[in-house]
């Protein structure tokens, strides 16, 4: 029977959808007057809804939508393990600092050590290797694809290298099948960095079924939103545990937000050299933080999630828009290049500038910034020229040259599923007459 | 752990094999995530609201390998307040909820032996595991020891005695507390003493324990006492 409540909330559902429509659907796009943005939020009624109804449960933390959406993305992903954290740069931090746990004896990540990763990304890769005292070993990478250069990755494998830690820039995968042979030869942990590319694909599997850990972000310029948002992805049990432990404070009981006694021992165990049976609610196996999900957010990745298929479909077929649109300026331009084998979900269009041809970056971007085509760089460029990284720890193997390259000439414009063909259109116009004006 | 899911379940069969020991079917009716034979849920009678608490539960090993899930098994024995409540009140066609899975009982064996002790209910997750390499090639030696009170509360054992029949690698020894004649099992309660002395010549194995808490702790006890080290012991205790 229905009660009261629920009919009422029916009622305001329904004028959610309401609201959207008259507040949120997008407008017609005018030429005149509109900026194309490089990424932004794609969604309609039912998120609002959700989102919604979330709060009329008021559940708040962890709950009802936090455990389908982390159902559904284990499921799209065919892995058994989704565990939601407040951003895709948290999911960075749990996933690296997972592998330093104890529980992983003489694999475990110890202070020292050195992890391969490359300069040129998002710095929320490279932080938590130096928030954990482990030594980032930097690799160059390859123009076109933005890729780690995978000729270079074994080169820069020492005694002390016990991980390799790399993102799927822009959605393009790097060499799975390189990087993957490396992990194994030499026992290295793999995590893949796949906040750009949820849904891109190497060898028809899905990136971030690959490694022993990957990461998504749901921040709203990335394939799926929920506001603020990401994950931890894996398969192992034991990997997955200690995530949840490090995101949850360090616990090692894994009840949800309101529950006790999960395990059915909560009363029973030993733990370190606490009295036995200690309440197992407040037994601390990691050195944690709190880094949870609420439901509010999951509740919006639980609508995106639904367009997801949709919204990959829409950002490839608007970068295969842009590229043969682009492909005429080739002689000024270096256009991206998917990695062999691969099917990239394009988290962007990247750009490099073909430095003899006498422009540079910024007039190009200023002129398309002017008509309202946003560009952003390539992340943080060389991220150890920034003054936050200068005097960290780390180790470079051979030289850099292709990272400054990207910091000074590369740029990338949006392939989102917000872009229609009147906006891309409008952005392969102002190209053409920036080089009509040369 | 896997993602957890809650759904309602409609209890589907219900069989009372004794006043105190009930096999159940549960359909859920919500698409629930797989599950690792080993693994447990949690049943609740009480209707669960979203918005509310989850409300008092028990916990169960699922006594069945589905891999669609389906279906889940439970077996109980009335052992406290709540599985009394369990046994005066269930009914086919009624609603539960459950939650799932959780454990890491799981059958991740580091050796190439599997021993597999089960006092009583305490078979439930040898049989999700049993019912899971059924058509399977075996790629270890699996010794299960099982005891029970007597002959009808020996749940599984059709199942058991099919896989005996096709995997020359499954051994099996069944034990009874009391004993109506039937020379197919062994009288008394398990000992552990007798069960490694029957393994002494298998060499390194991983010792897997499930049943009530009294027995878990006396096979983890004698087998650290045999000079077997912690981590090749798996025990399944709630509780």
């Amino acid at each position: 029977m229905i009660n009261n409540s629920e009919i009422l909330k029916e009622q305001i559902l329904d004028l959610c959808k309401q609201y959207y429509e008259l507040k949120h659907k997008p407008d017609d796009f005018n030429i005149n007057k509109d900026k194309v943005y490089y990424a932004g939020r794609v969604f309609d009624y039912s998120e609002i809804q959700n989102l919604v109804s979330a709060s009329l449960d008021f559940w708040l933390t962890a709950g009802q939508y936090t455990e389908e959406f982390e159902f559904n993305l284990a499921e799209f992903l065919g892995l058994s393990n989704a565990i939601t954290v407040n951003s895709g740069s948290s999911a960075n931090l749990v996933a690296i600092t997972a592998l330093t746990s104890s529980k992983l004896k003489d694999r475990r990540l110890k202070s020292g050590d050195e992890v391969i990763t490359v300069a040129a990304g998002f710095p929320s890769t490279v932080a938590p290797i130096v928030q954990n005292r482990l030594i980032p070993v930097f690799v160059d990478i390859e123009l076109g694809t933005y890729n780690v250069n995978t000729e270079l990755v074994e080169k820069a494998i020492s005694p002390e290298t016990k991980a390799i830690f790399l993102a799927h820039t822009l959605g393009n995968p790097f060499n799975l099948d390189i990087i993957m042979h490396l992990a194994k030869k030499y026992n290295l942990w793999l995590i893949e960095d796949n906040c750009d590319a949820l849904g891109s694909r190497y060898k028809e599997k899905l990136t971030g079924t690959f490694g022993d850990l990957a990461t998504c972000s749901f921040y709203p310029a990335h394939h799926i939103t929920t506001g603020e948002g990401g994950a931890v992805v894996c398969e192992d049990e034991e990997l997955a545990k200690i995530c949840k432990s490090v995101r949850d404070w360090g616990r090692d009981c894994y009840c949800v937000g309101g529950e006790s006694n999960t395990c059915g021992k909560r009363f029973s165990q030993q733990y370190g050299t606490l009295p036995y049976g200690y309440d197992h609610k407040y037994v601390y196996s990691e050195i944690g933080y709190n880094l949870k999900m609420t439901d509010l957010q999951s509740a919006i990745g639980c609508a995106q999630i639904k367009k997801l298929n949709s919204f990959i479909n829409k950002r490839i077929n608007n970068f295969s828009y842009l590229l043969s649109r682009l492909k005429q300026f080739e002689d000024f331009l270096i256009l991206p290049q998917a990695t062999e084998f691969s099917d990239p979900a394009w988290f962007a269009f990247p750009i490099t500038i073909k430095n003899n041809k006498g422009i540079t970056r910024n007039q190009i971007t200023s002129y398309l910034e002017e008509n309202r085509v946003e560009t952003r760089n390539l992340f943080s460029g060389n991220l150890l020229r920034h003054p936050g990284f200068l005097n960290i720890e780390h180790r470079v193997s051979g030289m850099l040259t292709n990272s400054d390259i990207i910091t000074n000439d590369t740029f990338f414009i949006g392939c989102y599923p917000g872009l229609d063909e009147i906006r891309l259109n409008y952005i392969c116009d102002v190209f053409s007459s920036f080089f009509n004006s040369l | 752990m896997s993602v957890v899911v809650k759904s309602p379940c409609v209890v589907i069969y219900l069989k009372r094999i004794t006043e105190t020991l009930t096999i159940i079917e549960l359909q859920p009716l919500k698409r629930l995530p797989k599950y690792k034979p080993g693994q447990f849920l949690h049943l609740t009678l009480d209707y669960y609201d979203p918005a509310k608490n989850w409300p008092e539960s028990r916990v169960f090993s699922i006594a069945n390998y589905d891999p669609e899930v389906k279906t889940l098994r439970v077996i109980y024995s009335v052992k406290g307040k709540y599985t009394k409540l369990m046994n005066d009140n269930l009914q086919e066609n009624q609603q539960v909820w459950v939650k799932m899975p959780y454990g890491d009982f799981t059958f991740n064996s580091i050796t190439d032996n599997m021993i597999f002790i089960a006092g009583g209910t305490g078979i439930t997750p040898f049989l999700s595991y049993l019912e899971s390499i059924k058509y399977k090639i075996p790629d270890k030696n699996i010794w299960l020891f099982y005891g029970a009170k007597e002959k009808n509360c020996m749940v599984g054992e059709e199942l058991i005695d099919d896989i005996v029949l096709v995997n020359p690698r499954f051994k099996v020894k069944k034990y009874l507390e009391y004993k109506n004649g039937n020379e197919r099992y062994e009288m008394g309660k398990l000992e552990a003493e007798k069960i490694l002395e029957e393994l002494q010549s298998i060499g390194e194995a991983d010792f897997y324990i499930s049943g009530p808490p009294e027995m878990i702790q006396y096979f983890k006890q004698s087998i650290i006492d045999a000079g077997i080290k912690q981590e090749f012991i798996h025990i399944d205790a709630w509780e």
